[in-house]
């Protein structure tokens, strides 16, 4: 990726992105109040702020779990996928404030520390319906602490993207908990009403996102053949120009990319986290991730400087119209002579 | 993403929904209906008939309402406010099984009806934050 496009058009488009996500919250939060008001006038404010930034989170949250199943399904999502860490870290801040005024309003008038009467005030974990859901609630917001302080670049590295992606998979535990925390809740306190089946059709829906992008992934996964360590991919003519061709060698998935009458090849999986480079294009000469912009050259492998992350490249042979990668990586930016052909 | 990354969100999404969905089918069937004789509600039911027994304590004063010797209608009078933000009547029965009643908050009337026949031997109010009970009275 170049610098400037990361400074001056990154940024900005960023910030239009945060500032519109802002509004459409507070949004949400006016047009909840006012539609609270209006059912049921003896509200208190503590207890529309809890109900408020508490479903506005969990409506973030579904938000957050339906983009990553919706850009493997549609390209036309991957947008949402740009910027989907501000959301997080949002969602954060509005299941915090939830939290927050949670304890204070049901844990502080008494005499004992907040957490001691969170923890003790309730201790029924064998029963359904009287079970402490406050604690679900406030183990959820811890692993989302995590994840939001965990969410800079800096933590990617720092972390390996491997041990960090699973510290991320956390959400769905997350996710799980919330959703036990409304619906036992549902049992002790007046909640909203229809938040259980909004809710419940909400959960129905992500999962089945997730089913229909992993079936579609399942099938991308069968591994290609081999003869003699070459595997045939596909026909020149089925790739189009600055785009790529994702086969699956030995459970890895290459990218094979044609570009000005070229043809080369490199892992399709992105260093910044796992993106699927495959799906990417080529822009200015580069291969550009398309999840957050990480740029590579399809030849080198190697990421233009001044930037200096690698990818294995592969050796490619064409017979005819054919052509057939070799199953050896070669090693991390390592070049290879691009195959020209026609 | 890589393949053992792919695996492992398939594996968490062909099992969480199996888990979670029967939870949540179960608590909405199982949700209590507290708008059924809140406060609002309470005040606007008219008293039915007279009253059969009343039994009183320093909080709470109650009237078990009714026509013809049969109980219709619990009447639970707050004398002194209950503090606790989320309160809950529950009624024990003769047979010795719980049912609940409806909130209860500030000073005021509250009206919850009873199925005819039923025989409450006991109320209690119950703090559904902390788990911990208010106060009891016996209707015997
Ligand atoms: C320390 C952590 C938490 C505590 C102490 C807590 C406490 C509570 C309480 C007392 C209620 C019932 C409030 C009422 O209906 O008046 C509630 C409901 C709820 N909570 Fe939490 N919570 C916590 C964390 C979370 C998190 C992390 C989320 C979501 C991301 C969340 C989402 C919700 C939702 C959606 C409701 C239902 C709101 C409604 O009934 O209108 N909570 N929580
Ligand atoms: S995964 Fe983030 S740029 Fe490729």
């Amino acid at each position: 990726m170049s610098l400037s496009y990361k400074m001056i058009l990154w940024n900005k488009q960023k910030k239009v992105y945060d500032i519109i996500l802002f509004v459409l919250m507070m949004l949400y939060i006016v047009l909840f109040s006012s539609v609270t008001f209006v059912i049921n006038p003896n509200t208190t404010i503590e207890t529309l702020i809890i109900r408020a930034f508490g479903t506005l989170a969990i409506l973030m949250l579904h938000i957050i779990l339906a983009i990553g199943p919706l850009s493997r399904l549609n390209s036309k999502f991957l947008v949402l996928l740009y910027n989907r860490r501000h959301l997080g870290v949002s969602m954060f801040l509005a299941a915090f404030i939830h939290g927050a005024f949670s304890l204070i309003q049901f844990h502080s008038l008494g005499n004992t520390n907040v957490f001691y009467s969170l923890f003790t005030s309730n201790l029924d974990y064998f029963s359904l319906i009287d079970f402490p859901f406050q604690v679900l609630g406030f183990f959820a917001l811890m692993i989302l602490l995590v994840m939001a302080v965990t969410s800079h670049d800096f933590w990617l590295h720092n972390l390996s993207p491997k041990m960090w992606k699973t510290l991320h998979m956390m959400v769905y535990l997350a996710y799980a908990l919330v959703m036990l925390h409304v619906f036992l809740g549902a049992f002790q306190q007046e909640s909203s009403p229809f938040i259980q089946e909004v809710l419940l059709v909400g959960f129905i829906f992500i999962s089945a996102l997730h089913i229909a992008a992993a079936i579609k992934e399942k099938k991308r996964d069968i591994n290609s053949l081999s003869n003699d360590g070459w595997h045939y991919a596909c026909n020149v003519d089925q790739i189009p120009e600055k785009r790529a061709f994702v086969i699956s060698i030995k459970d890895e998935r290459v990218a094979i990319f044609k570009y000005d009458g070229k043809l080369s090849t490199i892992s399709n999986v992105c260093k910044h986290q796992n993106g699927p480079l495959g799906e990417g294009k080529i822009v200015d000469g580069c291969v550009t991730c398309p999840w957050h912009g990480y740029q590579y050259l399809p030849a080198e492998g190697k990421a233009p400087a001044p930037f200096t992350e690698t990818l294995p490249t592969y050796n490619l042979k064409l017979e005819g119209v054919k052509i057939f990668v070799h199953e050896h990586p070669n090693a991390e930016g390592e070049y290879v002579e691009p195959l020209k052909w026609g | 993403m890589i393949k053992p990354l792919r695996s492992r969100h398939q594996i968490i999404w062909f099992i969480m929904p199996l888990i979670v969905v029967p939870l949540l089918v179960l608590s909405i069937i199982q949700r209590p209906d507290f708008s059924k004789n809140t406060k609002e509600i309470a005040t606007s039911t008219p008293a039915i008939g007279n009253i059969l027994k009343e039994v009183e304590n320093q909080q709470l004063k109650v009237n078990l309402r009714g026509e013809d010797n049969t109980y219709q209608q619990l009447e639970v009078i707050v004398k002194t406010p209950i503090e606790a933000p989320f309160t809950i009547v529950y009624g024990k029965l003769s047979t010795g099984k719980n049912i609940t009643l409806g909130t209860i908050g500030q000073r005021g009337v509250y009206r919850y009806s009873l199925t005819p026949g039923q025989t409450l031997s006991e109320i209690v109010l119950q703090d559904k934050i902390k788990q911990t009970e208010i106060n009891r009275l016996k209707l015997k």
